[in-house]
C-alpha cells in the first residue's frame, strides 16, 4: 500500500479473563476502498471495531485509525470527528424523537450535509416526530444509517449493517455505501452477508478466533484463487502437497482438493507429472473461501 | 447538545423532585392562612413551623435520597439499552460527557436547594400573612446544597460502577440509611457535626432558640468547604472509573 | 447502458466490465463521442465498488478506447484504438483474399484482377478522387 492505511493494527489483543477475543491482530485497511470484514459470530469483529473507536481498551498491542493512535483517548477523539459509525446495536436514545436525534448528532460534526440528510430521510421514509422507542427494528437501523451517511466522513465503519433489513433495504444500504465510497469515504464494514460483500467490496479481511486468516482483494480471488481437485486412479502418491494454499488440503480416498492462491497452472503441471488421473480447476467464490479458512481450523493463514 | 441529553435523561426525576418540594412549600403557606398557629400549639412560631415542615425531621433524608437518584445515569446505564457505543463514538472525550452530566445534575441540586428560599420568604407575607427572613432561608439552602452535592456525587459514583436502574434505586435508599447508622456508631465521625447529614442540613448545630428555630450561629466555612471537596472527590472517582471502563 | 457482471465466474469485475464496454464499442452500441455513465452512477446501478468502475475506465483510457475528460466524464474515443501495424496488415490481407476469391468466382483471371487493382491505386476513379 503506497498511501497511508486508514486503519492499522499491530498485534492488537483483547482478553476477557482467559478468553482472547482478539489475538495479535495485524490489520491494514487501505484508503479509498470498500473493505469487508468477515468472520463467524464471536470471531472478534465487534471487539476489534470497538477497540479502534476507543469504546473498549486493548489488552495489548496498538493501532492507528486515520493516522492517530487508538490507545490515546484525546487522539482517538480527534479522529472520531471524521469517522461515521453504525454500531451493532443500532440503538439511539429512546426518549428522543427522530428529529431530535438527528439534530443531536448533527451538532457534533462539521462534515454534516443537510442535503444528504434530506435525501436519506425521504428515501428511508423515517417519521420525524415519532419517538425512537416507537420505531420498528428496521426503522431504527435506517435511522442509525442515516446518522452515519448524512456526512462526508473520511471513514465509515459499519458493524453488521444489514442485520434485520429486508432485501430491498439491503439494496438501499449498498447503494448508500457505494455513494459514500464514490465520494471518497473509505468504507470498512463487517458482515455475514457474503453475497453482498462479494459484490461491493474491493478488499476482504477474514478474522477467525481473533486472528486474521485472510486479507486479499476480490480481484485477486477472482483472478488467481482456484480450487484444484485432483483424482488418482491408483493409490494417492505419498507426497505432501505444498504451495500457496489457503485453508487445509482436503483428502478423501483417492481425491485431493485444495485452494491455491496463485500459480494454479504450475500446481496443475506438477500434479500431472505425478500421474493424476484427473485435475480440475474452478474459480473460488467468497463463500467457499470463507468456509475454507474458517471451518478447517487454524492452518495456513494468508495475509 | 450534550447538555440537552443530560437534561432529558434527568428531567423526570428533577421535575418530580421539584413538584414535590413545590407542593411542600406552597402547601405550607396556604395552610398557614387558615390554620396557623394550630390550636394544639398556640405558641408555635412561623419560623419553627417552616422548619418542621421544610428543613427538619425527615426532609434531609428524603432530600439526600432524591439528590442521590439525580446522580444516577450515565454510560453504565446506557449499556443495557444499547446506546453506549453510539454515545462513545461521538467525537467527545469521556471526561467531557461525565463533566456535562455532573454539571447539569449539580445545577439541579442547587435549584432544588434554593426553591424554599425563593418561595417562602417572598410569598409568605401574601399567601400566609406571615414573615420569614430571607437570610435564614438562604442559609438553609446552603446547608442543603452542600450535602445535596455529596449525595448527588455518591449517586453519580454508584452509577459508574453498577449498571442496572433497579440496583441504583435500591442503593439510593439504602446508602443514606447505612451511612447514618455508621456515623452514629462511630465515635470518630460523631464528633464532626458535618458528618451527620440530617442534623447538619436541618441546622441543628447552629440553632440556639427552640422557640424560633433560627440559625443564629455563623455557618462553618471550613465544614462547607470540606463537604464540597468530598463531593468533588466522589465525582472525580466516578469520572475516572468511567474513563477506564470497557464498553 | 446495460451491463451484466458475474461476481463468481473467476474473472475480476473490472475486466468483465472492460470487456463489455469494448464489445459495446466494437458493435457500435456505444458510438464514438458518446459519454459513458458516471463512476458513481454506474457503480450504484451495478451495485459494485466505484473503484471497479474507475479501474475499468482508466484501463480503457490506456488502451485508447476511452477519453476521460476532467470534470466531464468518460467519452468513447473519436479515434479508435491504434491497432498494431501487424493487426492492420493481417486484417487487410484477409480482406484482400476475400475480394480476390470473390472476383475469381465471378470469372476474372489473375492478370485482369491485378490490372484492376493497379488502376485503382495509381489512377483513382473520378468518384473517389476527392478522398
Amino acid at each position: 500500500m503506497t498511501t497511508n492505511p486508514v486503519i492499522e493494527t499491530c498485534d492488537l489483543t483483547k482478553q476477557f479473563g482467559k478468553f482472547e477475543a482478539v489475538s495479535g491482530l495485524n490489520l491494514r485497511v487501505g484508503t479509498g476502498r470498500i473493505t469487508g470484514f468477515l468472520g463467524r459470530n464471536g470471531a472478534g469483529k465487534s471487539s476489534t471495531i470497538r477497540m479502534l473507536l476507543g469504546i473498549t481498551r486493548a489488552s495489548s498491542g496498538s493501532g492507528t485509525i486515520l493516522g492517530r493512535p487508538i490507545n490515546n483517548p484525546a487522539e482517538n477523539c480527534a479522529s472520531r470527528r471524521h469517522i461515521a459509525y453504525v454500531a451493532e446495536d443500532k440503538q439511539t436514545y429512546a426518549y428522543m424523537t427522530v428529529a431530535q436525534v438527528i439534530a443531536f448528532t448533527r451538532s457534533f460534526y462539521d462534515d454534516w450535509d443537510l442535503e444528504l440528510e434530506r435525501q436519506l430521510l425521504q428515501q428511508f421514509e423515517l417519521p420525524l416526530q415519532r419517538k425512537v422507542k416507537a420505531l420498528s427494528k428496521g426503522m431504527r437501523t435506517k435511522l442509525a444509517l442515516l446518522l452515519a451517511l448524512s456526512r462526508h466522513s473520511r471513514l465509515l465503519i459499519l458493524d453488521e449493517p444489514s442485520e434485520g433489513l429486508d432485501p430491498v433495504s439491503i439494496e438501499e444500504l449498498l447503494q448508500a455505501l457505494i455513494a459514500a465510497a464514490a465520494d471518497g469515504t473509505s468504507v470498512f464494514f463487517s458482515s455475514h452477508q457474503i453475497a453482498e460483500v462479494e459484490r461491493v467490496a474491493d478488499q476482504v479481511c477474514i478474522i477467525d478466533r481473533g486472528k486474521l486468516v485472510a486479507d486479499t482483494s476480490l480481484d485477486q480471488i477472482r483472478q488467481e484463487f482456484r480450487r484444484i481437485t485432483i483424482g488418482f486412479s491408483t493409490e494417492r502418491p505419498p507426497v505432501e502437497f505444498t504451495g500457496d494454499f489457503i485453508g487445509a488440503v482436503r483428502t478423501d480416498g483417492r481425491q485431493v482438493s485444495m485452494v491455491a492462491t496463485r500459480n494454479a497452472e504450475a500446481i496443475v503441471e506438477r500434479v500431472h507429472r505425478l500421474g493424476a488421473a484427473s485435475v480440475e480447476t474452478a474459480p473460488v467464490s467468497l463463500r467457499e473461501l470463507f468456509l475454507a479458512v474458517v471451518k478447517e481450523g487454524p492452518s495456513d493463514a494468508l495475509v | 447538545m450534550l447538555w440537552y441529553k443530560a437534561w432529558r435523561e434527568s428531567r423526570v426525576r428533577f421535575l418530580l423532585s421539584l413538584t414535590v418540594l413545590s407542593f411542600l412549600c406552597f402547601g405550607l403557606m396556604y395552610r398557614a392562612r387558615t390554620g396557623f398557629p394550630p390550636a394544639e400549639q398556640p405558641d408555635l412560631t412561623y419560623t419553627a413551623w417552616v422548619w418542621g415542615s421544610i428543613y427538619g425531621n425527615l426532609n434531609p433524608t428524603v432530600f439526600v435520597m432524591l439528590a442521590m437518584m439525580l446522580g444516577l445515569g450515565g454510560l453504565q446505564r446506557e449499556r443495557p439499552v444499547g446506546t453506549a457505543a453510539f454515545t462513545l463514538s461521538l467525537p467527545v472525550t469521556r471526561i467531557r460527557l461525565v463533566t456535562v452530566r455532573a454539571a447539569v445534575g449539580l445545577l439541579q441540586v442547587v435549584v432544588l436547594s434554593l426553591l424554599p428560599a425563593l418561595t417562602i420568604p417572598a410569598l409568605s407575607p401574601f399567601l400566609a400573612g406571615q414573615f420569614y427572613p430571607e437570610t435564614q432561608a438562604l442559609q438553609f439552602s446552603l446547608l442543603y446544597c452542600a450535602w445535596g452535592a455529596i449525595a448527588f456525587s455518591a449517586g453519580f459514583l454508584w452509577s459508574s460502577v453498577f449498571a442496572g436502574e433497579f440496583t441504583g434505586t435500591i442503593l439510593c435508599v439504602a446508602t443514606p440509611v447505612v451511612y447514618r447508622i455508621l456515623v452514629q456508631n462511630s465515635s470518630g465521625l460523631r464528633q464532626f457535626p458535618a458528618a451527620n447529614y440530617a442534623g447538619f442540613m436541618s441546622g441543628m448545630p447552629f440553632i440556639e432558640s427552640p422557640v424560633k428555630v433560627l440559625i443564629s450561629k455563623p455557618l462553618p466555612l471550613s465544614s462547607l468547604l470540606f463537604l464540597t471537596t468530598a463531593a468533588a472527590v466522589l465525582l472525580a472517582c466516578g469520572a475516572l472509573i468511567t474513563r477506564r471502563r470497557d464498553f | 447502458m446495460i451491463f451484466a457482471l458475474n461476481p463468481s465466474n473467476g474473472q475480476p469485475l473490472y475486466l468483465q466490465l472492460m470487456q463489455q464496454i469494448r464489445h459495446a464499442i466494437d458493435t457500435g452500441v456505444l458510438q464514438a463521442g458518446e459519454i459513458l455513465p458516471g463512476v458513481r452512477t454506474l457503480a450504484q446501478q451495478l451495485v459494485i465498488s466505484p473503484n471497479t468502475v474507475v479501474k475499468a475506465y482508466s484501463e480503457l483510457e490506456h488502451e485508447g478506447l476511452l477519453e476521460l475528460r476532467h470534470g466531464s466524464g468518460a467519452y468513447v474515443s473519436q479515434r479508435r484504438a491504434r491497432k498494431s501495424r501487424a493487426d492492420t496488415m493481417r486484417q487487410a490481407q484477409e480482406r484482400v483474399r476475400a475480394l480476390v476469391e470473390k472476383l475469381q468466382r465471378e470469372g476474372l483471371q489473375e492478370d485482369e484482377i491485378q490490372r484492376l487493382v493497379e488502376a485503382e491505386l495509381y489512377y483513382p476513379s473520378a468518384a473517389n478522387s476527392k478522398r
